[in-house]
């Protein structure tokens, strides 16, 4: 790519070799990225690459078969519309910010490098090609129109690359002229709102009870000149989806490309701030990964100081561990907070339970519900393992034994669930009006104590077995590896279940049925259930004594 | 070195392997209390895995690490009660503050009256006016200086520092080398890792000199420098390093036991 010359006449190129070269090798790291780790991880990707084709592979079959197709004249209507719609909404939402970022090296190593403003543009530009094609191929899997694959695959990768392209220059707007962001946004609201009103105006009396013809006869409403003038700038993207062969597409794919390359080009030239803006952005987007890496999202640091809670007791390390995360947890969130989020799992619960109180079902509804929150908040909670994976080696140094240390970590966790489901049954209390139902639920809470622990500690342990960060997916690469880890641990996790439900179930079914004894039978699971809820605390501290810092630590 | 204090650090027949890949290979070496090790090596010689080890974040592959005579695979409680480890980019815990850390390390390890200890490392390391901060507002010299202050609090008998001085200024360069002078005079065992020759030349008594993996020299400075004297007299220190860590084959004669 030649561009201007440098006062010293040596012709400047537009993307210099070097980050040309840098592009490639960042290509070859994200495919390096993929196939490197321990065997654990490799297990994972082929797992995961399995499962990924199982679901590719109908969508491809259906595709070389032909089929039902999304009709070429509504693919020319919606496209243009839907594009103008992302537009409208991308500037109404994120006007100034940059579509992407610098990565941390490239701060330290490119940005501060021999390279022009616009260079790094070109750079950030070329680089996206990339994931854009990538995209483009997966939609065209999914997009079932009359064109054939590859026409759908450059149609979709097009139409994406012009939306980035918008953003890019737009940017480049509000960066040279100064223009503020609610500008922008009140800007792309009053577009809006008039295309409603021209539509509201175009719009013909209709006749809801056919509702596909209802649906036909708003088509008209969508086809006024001024629709038609405003998706122009889209039309071409609309055609190529809709074109039947690569050769009657060609003319459109060539005017597309022309749109994005003019996007692009004007993006580079009124560029002023745009550098700038993606460097600020990036190090905003660095300093929030690093802040949800830690698990902590502070603001107001010195108010977050003055938050305390006292020491919890001893228990042989395990208290002081626990101390940790509620202290965190306290901080983190704050009394009003908490009560905020006390005092909406009261009024949650209390609503359905109210309007459904004179309900047969609401006893085994309720039972349902509470099961419900046990997995997804056991799940979802934080203060254990979980969020501290960058603290495991210091933990590693601590004079706590390796079950203390997991009964310090599952302690805050389940506090919180316990905690949580005690606030639903208030709920009970105030939506069936029955003080016996409400001690009925808080016996259920208790019962349910030991099932809350074994989920948290499977978790634990899954995790300790195969850790994974928060914002791993967010590094730019979808990572088949990922999708296996979760699928293989759900497999172990649904296994497990089925396993300790017989053993629980079993002995408690065979009191039940042979001594007709409902209450012994109950006491045996509950007993049963502490014993696996004890074996799953050591499996989860082997799995911490077994983690390897170096191993098993993801990036 | 001070034979006649306990030795407070046996590392035996210490191995660590990655798969095929063999970051630390049979290495061996005893650290007494008053002793001030050094251990010194190229980038990648395994000083890291082997302090790592020595504090119980990762399980050796092979070999015996016992901690003032308890054995660390054995007894891992006990032996970590006796030692401190500050690694060379300590991760505090970001929503507490520097109070809440010697609070923390106090309870963990047990220490009763830790309050005017605490108040005592705070002001020698210059930490008094951030008491109160949280630790993701200190910059990188000050989140070393609480690591280390939390290291000093339990008063361990071994103390295991992995680049101690990185981050901190002159001031807390100077301080850290004289709270280190203090530990040995105290009797603590203090190991050391560092590429600051002139550190390890100013503040330890023993050098222990690793590449590839494979221990290649253990004994004083002064058998050091008198071993790879040059012509013009005794080696300094650079050039015990350079000498001792070219890229010779490494062969069991290669292993210089403690003098």
């Amino acid at each position: 790519m030649e561009g201007t010359s440098t006062s010293t006449g040596r012709t400047q190129r537009l993307l210099p070799r070097a980050l040309a070269i840098l592009i490639l090798l960042r290509y070859r790291s994200v495919v390096r990225r993929l196939f490197h780790g321990n065997a654990k991880r490799k297990v994972f990707m082929i797992v995961g690459v399995v499962l990924m084709s199982l679901y590719l592979l109908p969508n491809l079959i259906r595709n070389r078969a032909g089929g039902p197709a999304i009709a070429s004249s509504s693919v020319e209507l919606w496209l243009p519309l839907g594009l103008l719609l992302l537009t409208l909404m991308q500037l109404a939402a994120k006007s100034t910010k940059p579509p992407v970022t610098f990565s941390p090296a490239e701060l330290d190593l490119v940005v501060p490098g021999p390279f022009s403003r616009r260079q790094l543009l070109v750079y950030q530009l070329c680089y996206q090609t990339g994931p854009l094609i990538l995209m483009g191929l997966w939609f065209a899997i999914f997009l079932r129109t009359g064109s054939p694959f590859l026409v759908r695959a450059i149609g979709c990768m097009l139409a994406g690359q012009c939306l980035w392209y918008i953003n890019f220059f737009f940017v480049g707007i509000v960066t040279r002229f100064a223009i503020r962001p609610m500008q922008l946004a009140v800007f792309s609201v009053v577009m809006l709102m008039l295309l409603a009103a021209e539509f509201w105006r175009a719009l013909p009396p209709l006749n809801f009870q056919d509702l596909s013809k209802a649906i036909g006869e708003i088509v008209p409403a969508l086809q006024t000149p001024v629709f038609a003038v405003v998706t122009a700038p889209f039309t071409a993207f609309g055609k190529i989806l809709a074109s039947p062969s690569l050769g009657e597409s060609l003319p459109w794919v060539g005017i597309a490309a022309a749109t994005n390359l003019l996007l692009g080009a004007c993006a580079v030239a009124i560029d002023r701030g745009e550098v700038e803006a993606i460097t600020a952005q990036s190090q905003e987007v660095i300093r929030q990964k690093q802040a949800v890496r830690s698990g902590v999202l502070i603001k107001d640091t010195a108010a977050a100081a003055r938050r305390s809670i006292p020491m919890t007791p001893h228990m042989k390390g395990a208290g002081v561990i626990a101390w940790r995360h509620l202290l965190e947890m306290y901080r983190l969130t704050g009394p009003i907070l908490i009560g905020l989020i006390f005092i909406t799992i009261v009024i949650i619960s209390a609503g359905p339970i109210l309007l459904l109180s004179t309900s047969p079902a609401i006893v085994p509804s309720l039972g349902a519900v509470c099961l419900l929150m046990i997995v997804v908040l056991t799940m979802i909670v934080g203060g254990d393992f979980r969020g501290d994976l960058d603290h495991l080696a210091f933990y590693r140094t601590l004079p706590i034994s390796p079950v203390r240390m997991v009964i310090g970590q599952l302690m805050t966790p389940m506090l919180l669930v316990v905690g949580m489901l005690l606030c639903a049954s208030l709920g009970v209390l105030i939506g069936l009006r029955s003080p016996l139902l409400w001690l009925a639920s808080i016996g259920l809470v208790v019962a349910l104590m030991p099932l809350i622990g074994c989920l948290l500690a499977i978790e634990n342990t899954v995790f300790l077995f195969a850790p994974s960060r928060p914002l791993a997916q967010t590094a730019g690469t979808f990572d088949p590896a990922r999708v296996g880890r979760h699928f293989l641990m759900s497999i172990a996790k649904f296994f497990f279940f089925g396993v300790a439900g017989v053993i629980v179930g079993l002995p408690a079914f065979a009191i039940y049925h042979f001594f007709k004894a409902p209450i012994a039978a109950g006491v045996v699971a509950y007993v049963i259930s502490w014993a696996i809820f004890a074996g799953l605390i050591r499996a989860c501290a082997k799995a911490f004594v077994h983690f390897d810092v170096v191993e098993d630590q993801p990036a | 070195m001070p034979a006649d204090l306990p030795i407070e650090l046996l590392v035996q027949g210490f191995s660590k392997t990655y798969g095929d890949f063999v970051a630390v290979r049979n290495i061996s070496f005893e650290v007494r209390g008053g002793d001030v090790v050094a251990l010194v090596g190229p980038n990648g010689a395994g000083k890291t895995t082997t302090l790592r080890a020595i504090s119980g974040i990762l399980s050796p592959s092979a070999g015996k690490i016992e901690i003032g005579g308890v054995p660390l695979t054995l007894n891992p409680v006990e032996a970590k009660m006796r030692m401190a480890y500050v690694p060379d980019d300590p991760k505090l815990f970001d929503a507490m503050t520097v109070w809440e850390h010697l609070a923390f390390i106090a309870a963990a390890y047990g220490v009763d009256d830790w309050k005017p200890r605490a108040e005592q490392l705070l002001e020698l390391f210059e930490l008094g006016p951030k008491k109160n901060a949280l630790t993701m507002e200190l910059s990188r010299g000050m989140r070393q200086k609480v690591a280390i202050s939390c290291a000093y609090l339990h008063e361990p008998r071994l103390i295991l520092l992995d680049e101690p001085m990185t981050g901190l200024d002159p001031p807390g360069i100077r301080t850290m080398k004289q709270s280190i002078r203090q530990c040995a005079e105290r009797g603590q065992a203090v190991v050391l890792s560092s590429h600051l020759l002139s550190l390890v030349e100013d503040l330890c008594t023993r050098v222990i000199v690793m590449t590839k993996g494979t221990l290649r020299f253990d004994g004083t400075i002064g058998e050091a420098r008198a071993k790879y004297a040059t012509g013009s007299g005794e080696a300094s220190l650079e050039e015990v390093f350079f000498s001792v860590t070219a890229d010779a084959p490494a062969s069991a004669d290669a292993h210089e036991g403690p003098a």
